[in-house]
Parts: C-alpha cells; sequence; structure tokens
C-alpha cells in the first residue's frame, strides 16, 4: 500500500497528508479528493518523489478524523482501480454478450432463455 | 412393497420363449396385437392363440400353449402389465407396472459422473440390450398408459440410441408424459440438444441433479471435474430451445450447508426450470459405503430448507419435496412433500401403524435397510 | 470410493479471477461487493482486501464469491454468461418507452397544501383546463410509445374538478387503443374530497386505480393540507373507505409527503394507513420544488433526520408484519426488487438511465410537454429546461429525439458519473437530472454534496444492514421484491 508520512504542517492549522509518488497515482488522489468534498477540500501538490496533500475542513471538527477520512479514501480509490484495471475486460465481455444478437446456443435462430420469472424462456425480439 | 422380480415354474415350454418382453392381457384381447401373455383366471377355459399363457395356480388341464406358473410373490401381476420373461421361462421381471404411480425404464447404468451418494452405482460394460428392452416395452405400452420416467445411470452417453429411443416413443405413445433423468452435461453439445429437440415430443422434463451453485461443491460431490460447468450450460441450452427442466437436489452432508446458496442461484439465475425436487437420501448404492460421508438426519436441516423452500417459492418455482417422512418435516413444508417412493421399494415402519398422517406420507425406501432418521416418529 | 478429493475443487492462493466489482463499507467490521447485475455478498473488511489481493484462503467465503459471480477460475466462461443474460433480462425494458402519460387535466384546486408543488388557482378557474382537442393529441402521442403497456394518470390540481375529461380521454383512450391492443390502466391521483356516486361507477366500470394523499393521523395531515372546513383528513378517509367498499381494497392506495412535522411521527403514520387497511406506505422525501420552497411547508429538514424518520417506520412496519399485518414499504420493495430480481421495477423516479420521457412523460394542461412531473413544477418557477415541446405543434420524434431529453439523459447516466460509476448501490440506484439540476445547477451533480445521493446511500446501507442481520427482514424483503 502506501507509505504515509504525517507531517504536522509548516503552516499553523494546516492538515497535510503525504503519499509515495511510486505507490499513488494521481488519479487514485483526486477520485479521492471528489469523494470526501462534503467534508473538506483538497489541495494536491507534487514536490519531488511525494503528493503532498493540503486538507481543508468544511465544518470544525478534529484534524485527526479528516485525515483518517482522506486516507481510508484514497485506499478505497486505490483498490478500486485495482480492480477496475483487473476486470475491465471481462466486464467489456459481459456486456457484449449481453447485448450480442446471435445467442449462446449457436445453433442458429435459437431463442435466448431470459433469467427471470416466466414458465418459458423469453424470445429475443 | 412389491417384488418385481421372482423364480418361475413353466409347463408346455418345447422351446425357448422368443420373445422377451410381454404384456400381460385378460382373456378375450386380441391376441393378434402382438406380444400378449394372457392372464388365466383360476378355473377358466383360456382360449388359444396366444404366445404365452400366465397362471396363478397349478391347473391339471393342459393350456394350448407355453405357460408361466406366477409364484405368490408375483400374484400382483396384472392384465395391462409388461413383464421380461427369461428364455426358459423361469424367471420373471416387472418392467411396467400399469397400477403403479411411478414406472421407469433402466436404459444404462453406464454415467459419466460418480456422485458420492449414488444410488444406482455405474457399471463400465456394454448393456445396450436395455435400450432395445426400453424400445421393446414401449411398444407394449397399455392404452391408458400416462407417464413414464427414463433413468439410469446417464442415459444420453449413448446418444443415437437416446434420441432413437425418443422418436420411438413420440410415434407409438405421443400422449405419455415423459420424465427423463440425466446429468445434463451432454447436453452442453447444442447440436444434441438441437436433436432432442427436433423429437417434438409434447410433454417431456428432463430431471437434472445441481448440488451447488458453484463449481468446487458439485464437482466433488459429483466426483467429476467440469461437470458444473457442463451441467449448467446443458440447462440454459434445453432452456433456449423451450425444453422443459426440473432440477433435483438430494439432500446430504455436503450440500446441506450450501443449500440456501443454491436455492438463491437458482432463483437469480435459472428462474425459468418447470420445477425444483428437493430429495431426501435414498440409502443404497454408493451411498452405503460413504455413508459417513453423506448421511444427514433431516430433523437436522430443516432450518436450511425451509428457507430454501421460501426462496424458491417466493420466486415462484414450483417446489417438490421428494423422500421425506412428514414426522421429519417441519409442518410448514409438509404442502410441498410428495409421496415420492416408487411402490415397489417403499414400506413403512411398525410405529408407523399409529400414525395419524400415514396415508399421506410416503414412508422410507426399503433400500435404505436401517439407515434412517432417529426421530422417526408417529405423529399425533 | 473418492476418485476426486474435496482439496481438488478448492481454491489455491491467486488461484481466481475477479469478476466486475464495487464494494462498500457497511460497518467498521463489515463491507459488502456487489456484482454487475447487483447481486450482494458481505465479507469482513480483511476478507474484501484477502479477494483482491489473491491471498484469501477462507474456502467458504470463495465458494459464496464464486456462486454470487464475483470470481472466477481464469478460463471459465459460465460466470460471465450467466453475467450476461442477467444483465440483458434488467435491461430489456429500455427498449419499451414509455409506460406513464400524466395528464394534467386542471390547475384548479380546492385543497391549498403546504407543500404543494403546482401552481393552484381557486376552483373557478376553467381556462386552466386541458381541453378535448389538447388531449387528444397527447394521447396520440402516447400511443407512439413501444411500450405494450401504458398508464394513463390523471393529475391536478385536483383531477376531479375536470371529470368530464377525465371520462373522455378514458374512453378515447380506449377507441384508439383498438389497433394497438396495449395494456391500458387508468389512474386518478384525487384528494378523494369530491367523490361521488357517478365517479365511483365510472371508476368500478373502467377498473380505474385511485391513488390518494394520507399524510399520517389527522392532526398532521390536516396540519399540512389546508382546506376550507379544515376536513382534508376526514375526506380522505371516508373516500378510502368508500373506494374501498365499493371497488375493493386492493383499488385504492395512498402517497404519504414528509413535512417537518412528520418526521417526528413515523409509527403514528404506519399505524394510520394500518387502521384503514392501507396495506402499502410510500415514505418519501420532500422534494425541493414549488410551493415547498417558497412556503413554510419544511424543505429544510436534513437528510440523515429523514433517514431517522424512515428507518422508524420501517422498523414500525416490520413490526406489524411479525403481528400478522402484511404491510409493505413501497420503496423498500422498489429497492428489493432491483437487488434480487434481474426485474427492473420500472420507477421512474430511481432510474438509470433516468425515467425522464422514456419512462414518464406529463401533459399539461397546457399542451406542454414535459419530462417529469418535478419537470413540469420547474417550469411553473421559470425553468423550462425540461419542456420537450407542446402537443399542437411537436411530433413524437421532436419529444422524443430532442436535445432536451437526450442530453439530461445521456450527461446523467449512472453507469458513467463520478462516484456513481463505482459504486456498490449503482444497480440500486438511479439519475436524477431533474432534482440535480434544481439544486446543483447541471444534470449530475455532485454525488458527495448530493441529498439525493445520500438519502439512496442512507436507505440502501440501512436495508442491506437489516436483512445481514435478520433472517425475517430477508424474508420480507423478498416477498417484497415480487410485490411491485
Amino acid at each position: 500500500m502506501s507509505a504515509v508520512e504525517d507531517v504536522s504542517g509548516a503552516g499553523a492549522g494546516e492538515i497535510i497528508v503525504i503519499f509515495d509518488q511510486a505507490t499513488v497515482d494521481l488519479d487514485a488522489l483526486q477520485r479521492s479528493a471528489y469523494a470526501v468534498a462534503a467534508d473538506m477540500t483538497v489541495d494536491i501538490r507534487l514536490r519531488g518523489m511525494d503528493y503532498v496533500c493540503t486538507l481543508f475542513a468544511c465544518h470544525s471538527g478534529a484534524d485527526d478524523k479528516l485525515k483518517h477520512r482522506f486516507r481510508a479514501e484514497v485506499n478505497d480509490q486505490i483498490l478500486r482501480a485495482r480492480i477496475a484495471k483487473e476486470t475491465e475486460p471481462l466486464r467489456n465481455l459481459v456486456f457484449a454478450l449481453a447485448f450480442s444478437q446471435t445467442g449462446l446456443v449457436s445453433a442458429g435462430g435459437a431463442d435466448e432463455p431470459g433469467a427471470e420469472d416466466v414458465a418459458a424462456p423469453e424470445a429475443e425480439t | 412393497m412389491l417384488k418385481l422380480t421372482g423364480r418361475t415354474e413353466t409347463t408346455g415350454f418345447a422351446s425357448p420363449v422368443t420373445d422377451d418382453v410381454w404384456r400381460a392381457c385378460a382373456p378375450g384381447e386380441s391376441a393378434a396385437a402382438g406380444t400378449l401373455a394372457c392372464l388365466v383366471p383360476a378355473g377358466e377355459r383360456p382360449t388359444a392363440g396366444y404366445g404365452l399363457y400366465l397362471i396363478r395356480e397349478a391347473r391339471a388341464p393342459a393350456l394350448p400353449g407355453p405357460a408361466i406358473l406366477l409364484g405368490p410373490d408375483l400374484a400382483h401381476i396384472e392384465s395391462g402389465d409388461i413383464i421380461h420373461v427369461a428364455a426358459d421361462g423361469r424367471r420373471v421381471t416387472v418392467l411396467w407396472k400399469n397400477s403403479a404411480l411411478h414406472n421407469g425404464l433402466l436404459l444404462t447404468e453406464q454415467c459419466d459422473n460418480y456422485c458420492l451418494m449414488c444410488s444406482q452405482p455405474p457399471k463400465d460394460r456394454d448393456d445396450s440390450w436395455l435400450f432395445h428392452r426400453a424400445r421393446r416395452v414401449i411398444s407394449l405400452l397399455p392404452e391408458g398408459a400416462r407417464s413414464l420416467s427414463l433413468t439410469g445411470g446417464e442415459p444420453t452417453l449413448r446418444a443415437d440410441a437416446l434420441i432413437g429411443l425418443l422418436e420411438h416413443c413420440q410415434q407409438v405413445a405421443p400422449r405419455l408424459s415423459l420424465h427423463l433423468l440425466s446429468n445434463g452435461r451432454r447436453f452442453a453439445d447444442p447440436e444434441f440438444t438441437r436433436r432432442y429437440a427436433a423429437v417434438g415430443i409434447a410433454d417431456i422434463m428432463v430431471g437434472i441433479p445441481v448440488y451447488a451453485p458453484e463449481p468446487g461443491l458439485h464437482d466433488f460431490i459429483v466426483q467429476a471435474l467440469g461437470a458444473f460447468d457442463e451441467t449448467i450450460h446443458g440447462i440454459l441450452n434445453l432452456a433456449s430451445l423451450g425444453q422443459s427442466v426440473e432440477i433435483r437436489v438430494v439432500i446430504q452432508r455436503h450440500t446441506v450447508p450450501a443449500l440456501v446458496g443454491l436455492a438463491t442461484f437458482i432463483a437469480r439465475n435459472l428462474p425459468f426450470v418447470g420445477q425444483v425436487a428437493l430429495m431426501g437420501l435414498e440409502m443404497t448404492g454408493l451411498a452405503r459405503p460413504n455413508s459417513a460421508l453423506v448421511w444427514a438426519d433431516p430433523v437436522d436441516y430443516q432450518r436450511e430448507l425451509v428457507e430454501a423452500v421460501d426462496i424458491l417459492t417466493t420466486a415462484g418455482i414450483s417446489t417438490r419435496i421428494y423422500n421425506h417422512q412428514l414426522c421429519v418435516l417441519d409442518r410448514t413444508l409438509w404442502p410441498y412433500a410428495v409421496r415420492s417412493i416408487s411402490d415397489w421399494k417403499n414400506d413403512y415402519l411398525e410405529i408407523c401403524q399409529s400414525c395419524s398422517v400415514r396415508d399421506a406420507c410416503g414412508g422410507v425406501f426399503t433400500t435404505s435397510g436401517n439407515r434412517l432418521s432417529q426421530h422417526l416418529r408417529p405423529v399425533r | 470410493m473418492i476418485k476426486l478429493e474435496r482439496a481438488s475443487t478448492t481454491l489455491a492462493p491467486y488461484g481466481w479471477q475477479l469478476l466486475p466489482m464495487r464494494f462498500h463499507h457497511l460497518d467498521a467490521d463489515s463491507a459488502i461487493l456487489t456484482n454487475m447485475v447487483g447481486e450482494h455478498v458481505f465479507v469482513t473488511p480483511d476478507e474484501l482486501v484477502a479477494v483482491v489481493d489473491g491471498s484469501c484462503v477462507d474456502q467458504e467465503v470463495l465458494a459464496r464469491l464464486r456462486a454470487a459471480h464475483l470470481i472466477q477460475i481464469p478460463g471459465e466462461t459460465l460466470p460471465a454468461e450467466l453475467l450476461a443474460i442477467k444483465l440483458r433480462t434488467k435491461m430489456r425494458g429500455l427498449s419499451d418507452s414509455t409506460a406513464l402519460h400524466i395528464f394534467v387535466v386542471t390547475l384548479r384546486c380546492e385543497h391549498t397544501c403546504r407543500y404543494c408543488q403546482v401552481s393552484r388557482q381557486s376552483s373557478a378557474k376553467s381556462e386552466f383546463d386541458m381541453t378535448e382537442e389538447t388531449a387528444r393529441r397527447a394521447l396520440e402521442l402516447a400511443f407512439r410509445s413501444p411500450s405494450p403497456r401504458l398508464k394513463i394518470e390523471f393529475q391536478g390540481g385536483e383531477p376531479l374538478l375536470n371529470f368530464p375529461l377525465v371520462r373522455w380521454i378514458t374512453d378515447e383512450a380506449k377507441r384508439m387503443n383498438s389497433s394497438h391492443g396495449k395494456d391500458l390502466a387508468f389512474v386518478i391521483a384525487t384528494n378523494l374530497a369530491l367523490l361521488d356516486d357517478e365517479i365511483l361507477d365510472f371508476c368500478a366500470d373502467e377498473g380505474v386505480h385511485i391513488s390518494t394523499s394520507l399524510d399520517g393521523p389527522q392532526e398532521l395531515h390536516n396540519g399540512n393540507r389546508r382546506r376550507p372546513g379544515q376536513d382534508s383528513w376526514q375526506q380522505a378517509v371516508a373516500g378510502i373507505r368508500r373506494v374501498q367498499d365499493r371497488l375493493g381494497q386492493d383499488r385504492v392506495s395512498a402517497l404519504m409527503t414528509t413535512t417537518e412535522a412528520s418526521l417526528a411521527q413515523a409509527s403514528e403514520i404506519i399505524d394510520s394507513y394500518a387502521e384503514l387497511g392501507l396495506r402499502g406506505v410510500f415514505l418519501r422525501p420532500i422534494s425541493p420544488y414549488g410551493f415547498a420552497l417558497r412556503g413554510r411547508g419544511g424543505a429544510n429538514y436534513d437528510v440523515s433526520r429523514w433517514l431517522d424518520f424512515y428507518a422508524t417506520g420501517l422498523g414500525r412496519i416490520v413490526e406489524l408484519n411479525r403481528q400478522g399485518v402484511p404491510m409493505v414499504e413501497i420503496y423498500a420493495s422498489i429497492i428489493a426488487k432491483k437487488m434480487l430480481t434481474n426485474t427492473d421495477p420500472g420507477y421512474v423516479d430511481l432510474a438509470s438511465p433516468a425515467g425522464i420521457g422514456i419512462g414518464a412523460l406529463v401533459y399539461n394542461y397546457d399542451g406542454g410537454i414535459y419530462a417529469s412531473d418535478e419537470g413540469r413544477m420547474l417550469a411553473e418557477m421559470g425553468d423550462h429546461t425540461f419542456k420537450l415541446g407542446n402537443v399542437h405543434d411537436a411530433s413524437y420524434a421532436d419529444v422524443m429525439l430532442s436535445d432536451g431529453l437526450l442530453n439530461p439523459l445521456m450527461e446523467s447516466l449512472a453507469l458513467s458519473a463520478p462516484m456513481c460509476a463505482t459504486c456498490a448501490f449503482e444497480t440500486y440506484c438511479g439519475a436524477d437530472p431533474v432534482f440535480h439540476h434544481a439544486t446543483a445547477g447541471d444534470f449530475i451533480g455532485h454525488k458527495a454534496l448530493s441529498a439525493f445521493c445520500q438519502r439512496n446511500m442512507g436507505v440502501f446501507t440501512l436495508l442491506l444492514r437489516m436483512m445481514r442481520d435478520d433472517p425475517y427482514f430477508r424474508k420480507l424483503m423478498r416477498r417484497w421484491a415480487q410485490s411491485c
């Protein structure tokens, strides 16, 4: 996972979370910033090998909670990105199968089963 | 419980009987109708012209043809029943019992699965004569014959023979309601499924076992890798050609924990099936040596069974419970219980004499011997 | 006797492939995975990570995920095929637009409900009535819909104030239908104060269903729904009973609208429905349109208070079920259908693609065509974004292929919206371009800031927790999934 280093912040009241560029990509950070918008806005900057994320709270509250929230979201986004990358080909395949005209039975003109509550499988229209 | 086979004595057998499959008939039925064996009532003089006569007690006056004396075990044979007669006339086996609720024809003992609890263990030998015999039986079915099961082993292993048999059925007995038992794997071949559907039988259902909602457990239970994949593909192919499918689930120790998951899987993926049959174990065949692996007492799985039935029925799927005694079944499930054990192998225990619901209950498998639930008792 | 050992059918680490999956953290120790068609499996957070990175050794978890088409062995084709069949079944209804046609036969009304989203006028002004000519043209458009079923819903104002037109439209629709052969259904959305024998006879003859408003117990209802004589509740209850007696229990349903005052009375509201033999309760939020914003109708409660209200009301309904009273919470039943079956419930306000236009069309008294009821309300406030034309000069193609319809449909699609695209509940949820346009200024909104998202996420997670923890509630949800 990401190497995360907390810095108390140079400026007073600044909440900063740092991510190693080698293990977290910008897309994950941007998606995370989008997702936590109800609680904070996030400024993302590149500094050397690190992404420095400064968190600005929307409401008053514990700084720790904000960092937790953002880090948890980043972890989730990284997981999502990994799932998406691995499953993209199968996802496309399922869509292709779902909307193809030829049936799963290769014999020409066969009707498709419909996986729903009917006594007989539905016909393709 | 009926005995279906027994030794017999003969009179007037000058040479071996030419045909092996006969239908018993009453005197007066046209002898020209084929291989009819006349069942002669006591004291009557039978007319000549039959190829074979069946009597229940020895008689002094000679009969006009070869005769078989049925012993007390086979005295239940009636007009309309179809029997197999050994060439020397010394053994008779009932293949079709006209008065029975269920009749089945064994088509082969070969199988490409090897289920842990198989009640008809596979034998790998050429038994193609079973198909020939089945064909003969179908040709001789009496006028009122309504339904027939075709069983095995795995009947689809001999694809041409099976298709041919179905075509024969369609020709000579088109109003017959057929129930074909199969592991479904052959139907993964679209061409075979197409041939099966093309026979055009109006009333035929394929009964296909599915034991788990995923390959890991199912393949283990049927002892064949890749079986689940082929079986489900087979079900889908059948459904896409409008063919009726029943899913059969034998409830045993391994299938119990997956029962609710399986019901969910069927309701979501295969909701078009005509019926789901949840079946109690018959402790015979492979189930005996494997009994430690497979035995499950029904009282221990009622919670899962109730939930599985709820899932299936709420989804609109016709659901039946077979081979369960009412006393070990949750009361809410009684409406789904069917008296399903074949007449010739069902029985009741002594304690059942005082049971108030005995007549509605299917009893136990005689073939299970004493491998029964510990909790059978009369219902007050 | 064993040729194949159990071990040979179990999964070794890294021995599986992920199928398209989304996740959500329900609690600190509980997460949920959903597949492409919304089937769900509960796991722990650790199991979630272990499944994704290949290290999971819990065969029971892996078996459940295989069964739910969340993982497979490389080279398998069956899971993708089954997902495709289910997906196709779920989306089948898309080609059968438009099933619901709302006819606003008059804007006149004798109530002055605090939250009313319609520009109401006093009962006397008949220039706010729809004409037969307008109605005829609207029907012609409606019958152009491919849908094999048409539901014609009469709204207003108070539609019974223009009952002659209701009757006329019904007759005309049936006449037109003789050449189409569609299944027709008719609904009148009415406050029932004007119900009389003639109207009841008509409903009996034509199989018309009545939909009315019942906000809860008398004080709550009358406080919301002002009427000369302050007897809206009495009229509603009397009307409901009258319809039940004459037409049958199942021919009248009620909708509640939530106000500030409702929030503390969830159980009382449910009980008031139960007392009247009304089986279905629809616990709805208040929407930010029309008089609701302008008046003191209580548009200012926040989503988490509404969610508490919802949870309490749902709990009361479950309790009543346990006591043998078979009530249904309708929003939950719609979601149940999406969660547990492959059939789309066809509820236009929770659908993606959105229900605007393709799920429902609204024909205003003056012939104006709107993509949804809310779209019409926005127009009353001066925003015509969702006006698609007028029946007097627009063709079917003009309406259904207009940018005014296609743009919001495409832009709001959940499958491609930020956050929605990766949301575990995307298949349960919907797109609401009208709401987001009204509150955020674009069709898609920002879901992290959207009350629509917050509300629906709250409902989904509540329902899922209850299903996870209570077998009785699971059973109820299964039943409810079949009831809508």
